[in-house]
């Protein structure tokens, strides 16, 4: 008989930011395995985190069998500390030190060394206690942290991304050591996780969490059908966030795109970040050159402002303030022409007239230095920094005030600063009225950190990958 | 090999160099010498201890010269106004380190972030409670100094002793010692596995503002009555402790040994100044040059 350690009925959460769980029944019985999927803002991080603890319920019934003994295993916290290599600190020491709750006063250190010893025979871990925690494989990294988990007889070990930097085999020795845990013990897991790419000989139910933020599938054991279902469903596509302003200006909107997908539409909101998640190359340039004007399709329509753009827009003589970005940095700078020039070149088409003459060095010079606003930069372009170019990129479309601004995979291949301030540009752009559209493949990562940075009450447009 | 006698002069320099003056110097020079100098220190250090304890376990930056000098002046005022006995007057000191300890740990708890600026208001205020007392009799004081220093540098040494063993024993034989410098380091992933931070911050704090305040005591015994500015003198002289020993940067190896390399190493440096015939001002130059230098040379372990 399975002892049911946490049973939830017409549970609803709600966090500071607004995502939330409504109405959900679930009951985690011993012995067994749950799968939290889904995307992160659609409930499934809150959940998590509730059952963390660090997030009160709103309403429903709530309970747990041993809420003391829930135990929290993260990848970040583990690679954070192992990063800290000089500290030495032994097996031993770091299962007992980072212990939740213990009542022991004196540091026994025998007892300690025996008990560990045994938790590291019962995982199959070919070390003993002196073995020191920098010297870990990530494998041993995540049985040790079971070990200390065991240590105060968890009953439910919640896991984040626990998976990461696994070789297959390992996982399938990881997930082998596991069920023989759980039916020893009988500890259930929890595995918070947004990919399926885990061992199928691990049984356990999942539940994934989709966009009407309430859990939408629950399955058993049939793994193969749940991978499936739960790939289709996750499909890549448009993502709006969870506060689009419905009232803003649709500045630029496209109908059917042209990868089979019907009624598809994607409209750029002023003053609204749009994500675009596309993982085929071919289709993410196709859909840049469209955007630009560069290349037509039949069944495209692409409308500025609710007027239809005439075929190949950016050849036409009449302008209009879409700007493409496709390549950012070095080489998306003009690399004959001077760092005034260049500053200057994007905006010529709409400060130049016939009335006018070509705007000559005299406003180069002017709009250089209201730029770096005295900083020593040099005229020629290939001394200037990563960094430095990009700001003379951003700054020179940020003069052209464009209404509207794509951009092709744009955190490819930067450094975490270069990211950073990319990020605030787009910001600009975003302040300035400029809707923006991001087409990309990027890893979750990315934008997991910007949508955390314009993720307000005010902000749309935050895109979730999966 | 080179680097093995560096370290090895890096880590024996100050005892080295103390040794070489007790037994080159002339008798009577070499003597006044040596007991300036381990009466120096021992009186700083419990105060560098407890300092310490609390810089490990990630706690709020302690101004330790207004402690010591206020649990200083309480033990005067006491004893001057109410004629209270030995015994007393320390557990009074205790409890007042321990008093201080405990709203320390519980500003730490509610305030969060804000801590630094209300710890300065706390000290502003200790600050001012020791000037209300400070206005005492010079001959009182001269008196009370007279009859306690006859036998108090033994006194001291045997206290020092029980109060570094104990130290070493809890950090070293105790769980809650060994999870200080734990707390401290990884504050996010203790927090993260559901133990109580706080809880464990909560000794560090406590026994550490004891041994601030024992060494309040202690220079209540042994010097004369503080002037207005030692205080910052003192918590200067705390933190070159911590640069002369070597944890400036929280460390938790070795804490009993840099402690005690770190306080006779201050009272070297004293000690030269005062025989070179400095100034205060010129010496406490000195001493924030060796902060600043051992500042900029220290590596973040």
């Amino acid at each position: 008989m399975k002892q049911v350690l946490f049973r939830c009925r017409d549970l609803s959460i709600v966090n500071e930011k607004g995502e939330r769980v409504v109405d959900l029944n679930l009951e985690i019985l011993s012995g067994e395995t749950i799968y939290l999927l889904g995307k992160k803002d659609a409930g499934r991080e809150i959940f998590f985190e509730f059952l963390k603890g660090t997030v009160p319920e709103e309403r429903g019934i709530v309970k747990f069998a041993e809420r003391e003994n829930t135990a929290f295993i993260s990848e970040k916290d583990r690679i954070a500390l192992m990063n800290r290599t000089q500290d030495a600190m032994t097996v031993m020491e770091f299962i007992y030190l980072f212990q939740k709750n213990t009542t022991a006063f004196l540091w026994k250190r025998r007892a300690f060394e025996r008990k560990t010893d045994e938790l590291l025979a019962e995982l199959k871990l070919p070390f003993d206690h002196r073995k020191k925690i920098s010297d870990l494989s990530p494998k041993e990294r995540l049985l040790t942290d079971i070990a200390r988990s065991l240590l105060y007889d968890a009953r439910i070990i919640l896991m984040e991304e626990s998976f990461l930097g696994l070789t297959n085999e390992e996982k399938r020795q990881v997930t082998g050591i596991m069920e023989q845990i759980k039916k020893d013990r009988g500890i259930a897991f929890v595995i918070n996780s947004d990919s399926v790419n885990f061992d199928t000989s691990f049984q356990g139910q999942c539940m994934v969490f989709g966009d009407t933020h309430t859990v939408i599938r629950k399955y058993g054991s049939d793994f193969a059908a749940m991978q499936k279902q739960y790939q289709s469903m996750m499909k890549p596509g448009l993502e709006y966030g969870n506060n689009p302003s419905k009232d803003a200006e649709i500045v630029l909107s496209m109908e059917y795109a042209p990868y089979g997908r019907t009624d598809f539409e994607c409209l750029i909101k002023a003053g609204n970040i749009l994500y675009l998640h596309e993982a085929s190359d071919r289709n993410r340039m196709l859909l840049s050159k469209i955007f630009s004007g560069q290349t037509e399709h039949a069944d495209i329509t692409l409308k500025y402002k609710g007027k239809e753009l005439p075929e190949y827009w950016s050849y036409h003589k009449e302008t209009y303030p879409i700007v493409v970005m496709e390549r950012i940095g070095m080489e998306g700078l003009y690399p004959n022409l001077s760092v005034s020039d260049n500053l200057l070149l994007p905006s010529y088409k709409k400060i130049a007239s016939p009335g006018f003459r070509v705007p000559g060095k005299r406003i180069a010079e002017t709009a250089k230095r209201e730029w770096t606003k005295g900083r020593p930069i040099s005229e020629n372009i290939e001394k200037l920094t990563a960094r430095e170019q990009m700001e003379l990129q951003m700054e020179s479309w940020l003069m052209l005030r464009p209404q509207v601004l794509v951009l092709l995979d744009p955190f490819w291949g930067m450094d975490e600063q270069l990211k950073n301030l990319l990020v605030e540009y787009l910001l600009r752009f975003k302040k300035m009225g400029c809707g923006i559209l991001v087409i990309s493949a990027d890893s979750h990562y990315d934008a997991e950190r910007i949508s955390g940075r314009w993720f307000d009450e005010h902000c749309t447009g935050v895109g979730e990958f999966v | 090999m080179k680097t093995k006698y560096q370290a090895w002069i890096k880590e024996y320099a100050v005892f080295l160099i103390i040794l070489i003056g007790y037994l080159c110097g002339t008798k009577q020079y070499s003597v006044s010498l040596f007991q300036t100098l381990v009466s120096q220190a021992c009186i700083w250090i419990p105060a560098c201890l407890g300092y310490m304890l609390i810089r490990m376990s990630g706690g709020i930056n302690i101004a330790v010269g207004v402690q010591i000098i206020f649990e200083a002046s309480l033990m005067l005022h006491l004893k001057l106004f109410y004629n209270l006995d030995l015994w007393q007057l320390i557990l009074i000191n205790v409890a007042a380190g321990a008093l201080i300890g405990h709203v320390f740990c519980f500003m730490d708890y509610f305030l969060g972030a804000r801590v630094e600026i209300t710890g300065i208001a706390l000290y502003m205020i200790l600050e001012g409670l020791r000037a209300v007392m400070s206005p005492l009799d010079t001959a009182y004081k001269s008196h009370i100094l007279y009859e306690w220093n006859n036998s108090s540098l033994i006194v001291i040494n045997v206290v020092d002793f029980f109060l570094l063993a104990a130290v070493f024993l809890f950090l070293k034989y105790t769980l809650p010692g060994r999870r200080i410098w734990v707390v401290g380091r990884y504050e996010e992933l203790v927090s993260s596995t559901g133990a109580n931070v706080r809880g464990m911050k909560y000794p560090a704090y406590v026994i550490g503002c004891i041994l601030i305040g024992i060494s309040g005591c202690l220079l209540g015994f042994r010097t004369a009555i503080p002037t207005d500015y030692d205080h910052i003198a003192y918590t200067m002289y705390a933190l070159a402790t911590l640069a002369i020993g070597g944890s400036l940067n929280i460390s938790h190896k070795n804490i009993i040994q840099k402690t005690i390399k770190g306080c006779l190493g201050l009272a070297l440096v004293n000690g030269i100044n005062y025989f070179m015939g400095m100034s205060a001002k010129a010496s406490a130059l000195v001493v924030g040059f060796i902060i600043l230098i051992a500042g900029i040379m220290g590596k973040e372990e």
